[in-house]
């Protein structure tokens, strides 16, 4: 019979922990028999038929001894995973039920959920549709937990099942060696493995299968399979984090071991290059160069005090990808996720840790000067192939909206993925600058992505001319554009957000805010962070949950639509 | 859009990123933390060189926490009730530099702050407490006044040094002191 999810309310390993010592006892009572049996053997000069009959009597019992210590440690370890297991579906559990507290779902008996908070009834249909969407998704993954936990024990079942069954079968044997070798080999056939993550599992599915693992198993993943968790969204961040340092020291090794080969391959004795042996490896060259680069900088960036967190790493791809947190995501009551544009690299990302590091505590400072206790995580990301000067003439083409499309399906599970990683969602908002609005633009077309607030800032378009196709509430996406920042005239995907319906604007020339303080304006592209701006204040308000204490107000130049003119009527808008 | 508006959008596009850059937040201003007169090529031999002029980054560390202490201690004596949330100041955090710094090996920026206390400076004590935090931060290079935010119950104000530090220090439900350092080379 199935298990239901009342069934696996009522488990504790506590039964288990008591059959485990009891085993372990029984296993060292039989291993430490083995100087009795070296004892046994036939006394010198003790020869003839009862001689043998004893001989033969003895490595008939010292088999089935061995066989015994096998089976006793292969039931030892099973009861020991078992036990682990079910601290992994205890923990499945909780987090199932915290998250149907939090969320005000209930979980019956057969593991079905049921939402109790009454509709809401709204006006504006889009934000209306979009609360629905937010519920539906809250709960299925609620219900992506309770069948996490139910495949967890079901897992954890069958494994024990399956060892106490070939021992009932006797086909585990203890060999030809010692107790302690038939002890190590019984252990080995009795140990269940880590249940691996869900292939292409959705940042839901991720959190779920995360939270069916016990501490000992997260660690063990961590330790023996970074590369399963390092970009998996859904995982929690201080793992991920972990994880990326591990495989970040790995590749450091494999790329200076490589690229001390082909240094010496290149270089003559005298350290002279040779071109047309780098003409040979160049690729390889070419791309060890970058990884090189990208290496040095994120080490940089982890080894130097802080609350740094490296929460994706790719090598995979043709450039180096990233994510690189200030802040700890996984309890931050606000997140900013920070997406950046054309030019950027891993290797280059240090300016922009440290604008979000800025940003992150600025944040805090206004939210405490205000009485507020609220801490911030803000994070870089640069998990797309963000398109260079390099690649203008490609698939990956600043012209052409392909990075930014296929960037805004990853930053979309990005954004997922911290609300599926945490037990109560934090207050998330998105900013997208240039490009990297683009691409978050593209991110907020997807569905689920709950993200409360946006901010973009020198865009040459979202990706879609309608605020209301983003995922997205009524007046939460907020515009930032300075004088002669001609990228945010250019409205190359999409409408030029200076013109668009229902976008909020931000000020980003020098200004007063009503509490009285004096700010610095902007020009160009690429000011919007600057420390002591109106840009930069406005974001921190933004981001910290205060919008409304932002500056609001718009820069519109000849080169912005004609609709977006102070002068154009509103009742024609 | 046509393909062929967009295709013209697309080239002005990548023409205007030409002409502006795109790889970070560049310094014009000494707010910043990064500013240098002569630092407009992103060279590291030539953004290192100013560099080279500077402390190093342990030494700025620790006169930035040298100063937060006194500044704490300044405040404190003005106002006794204040309540620190941390023992000492602390490092919040070190990143890389922005640019044209950015590229520098070594080089970073340190972030200090005070740790916040709990409760506001009366507005009657501002003004003593904004001038002995002056004073403090002078022996330490701080003299370039910012005045952000001066209304009752209210009161937002920095001081910059010549490497373009910032020491911002406001008072509101609550006190906060922070520093946003310069760039400096390990």
């Amino acid at each position: 019979m199935p298990l239901t999810w009342g069934d696996i309310l009522q488990w504790h390993p506590a039964a288990l922990d008591s059959a485990e010592a009891a085993l372990r006892a029984a296993r060292n009572a039989c291993t430490d028999r083995a100087g009795d049996l070296d004892g046994m053997a036939t006394p010198k000069g003790w020869s003839g038929d009862a001689a043998d009959n004893a001989s033969v009597s003895l490595r008939r019992l010292t088999g089935e001894l061995r066989d015994l210590v096998a089976q006793v440690s292969a039931a030892y370890t099973a009861v020991r995973d078992a036990a682990d297991g079910v601290r992994g579906v205890e923990s499945a559990v909780r987090t199932a039920l915290d998250h149907a507290h939090a969320g005000e779902f209930a979980i019956d008996a057969d593991g079905t959920v049921r939402d109790l908070r009454p509709q809401m009834c709204l006006s504006n249909t889009h934000d209306w549709l979009l609360i629905q969407q937010e519920r539906q998704d809250r709960l299925g993954e609620c219900a992506l937990r309770v069948e996490a936990a139910l495949r967890k024990a079901a897992d954890v079942d069958a494994d024990l099942g399956a060892v106490l069954a070939k021992i009932l079968a006797g086909t585990i044997k203890g060999g030809d060696g010692s107790l302690g070798a038939a002890a190590a080999s019984g252990e080995a056939m009795g140990r269940h493995s880590v249940l691996p993550p869900p292939g292409h599992g959705s940042p839901a599915e991720n959190a779920a299968w995360w939270a069916s693992l016990s501490a000992d198993e997260r660690e063990e993943v961590i330790g023996a399979h970074p590369e399963w968790i390092g970009n998996r969204d859904g995982v929690e961040f201080a793992a991920r984090d972990r994880a990326n340092r591990l495989l970040l020291d790995r590749r450091r090794a494999h790329v200076d071991e490589r690229w001390a080969i082909l240094e010496r391959f290149c270089h003559d004795e005298n350290g002279r290059f040779i071109y047309g042996n780098y003409l040979q490896v160049k690729a390889e060259y070419e791309d060890l160069k970058e990884e090189r680069e990208s290496i040095a900088t994120l080490g940089a960036i982890l080894a130097r005090p802080g609350a740094h967190a490296l929460l994706g790493l790719d090598f995979t791809t043709e450039r180096t990808q990233a994510i690189v947190a200030n802040g700890d995501v996984d309890h931050a009551d606000h997140v900013a996720v920070f997406t950046p544009g054309l030019t950027s690299t891993v290797a280059g990302m240090g300016g922009y840790d440290s604008d979000m590091a800025a940003l992150k505590l600025r944040t805090e400072g206004e939210l405490f000067r205000r009485g507020e206790q609220g801490t911030v995580a803000t994070v870089t990301w640069l998990g797309y192939q963000a398109p260079q000067w390099s690649t203008i003439f490609t698939s990956n083409s600043v012209a052409s909206s392909g990075a930014a499309e296929a960037g805004g399906a990853s930053l979309a599970n990005f954004y997922r993925g911290i609300n599926a990683a945490r037990p109560t969602d934090p207050d998330l908002t998105a900013l997208g600058h240039s490009y990297g609005s683009t691409t978050t633009g593209y991110a907020l077309q997807q569905a689920g992505v709950d993200v409360d607030r946006a901010i973009f800032f020198g865009s040459p378009g979202l990706g879609t001319s309608s605020l209301d196709t983003l995922a997205i509430r009524s007046g939460a996406a907020y515009y930032a554009e300075a004088k002669w920042d001609g990228v945010g005239d250019l409205a190359a995907f999409g409408a030029d957000p200076t013109g668009m319906k229902g976008m909020q604007h931000l000020q980003t020339g020098a200004a007063t805010t009503p509490d009285g303080r004096a700010w610095e304006g902007i020009i160009g592209h690429l000011d919007y962070l600057k420390d002591g701006s109106t840009s930069q204040y406005s974001m921190a308000q933004v981001v910290g949950g205060h919008p409304d204490s932002a500056v609001h107000g718009k820069n519109v130049g000849l080169t912005d639509p004609i609709s977006a003119q102070d002068w154009y009527p509103e009742w024609l808008k | 859009m046509t393909a062929i508006s967009r295709g013209v959008a697309a080239l002005a596009a990548a023409l205007t990123l030409a002409l502006t850059g795109c790889g970070g937040t560049p310094v014009t201003n000494p707010s910043n933390g990064n500013a240098t007169p002569a630092a407009s090529s992103a060279s590291p031999g030539g953004s290192g060189g100013v560099l080279e002029q500077r402390r190093r980054s342990a030494q700025a560390r620790a006169d930035y926490l040298a100063l937060l202490t006194e500044v704490r201690a300044a405040l404190s004596a003005v106002t006794p009730g204040l309540r620190w949330r941390t023992t000492e100041p602390v490092i919040d955090s070190e990143t890389g530099c922005k640019t044209p710094f950015d590229r520098v090996p070594g080089a970073s920026i340190a972030l200090a702050d005070s740790g916040g206390a709990y409760g506001g400076i009366p507005d009657a004590d501002w003004a003593r407490a904004w001038s002995a935090v002056k004073e403090v931060a002078a022996k330490h290079g701080f003299g370039d006044e910012h005045v952000l935010l001066d209304r009752p119950g209210d009161h937002q104000m920095s001081v910059y040094d010549a490497e373009g530090a910032e020491l911002s220090v406001g008072t509101g439900v609550n006190t906060v002191a922070t520093i946003y350092g310069a760039c400096h080379l390990a």
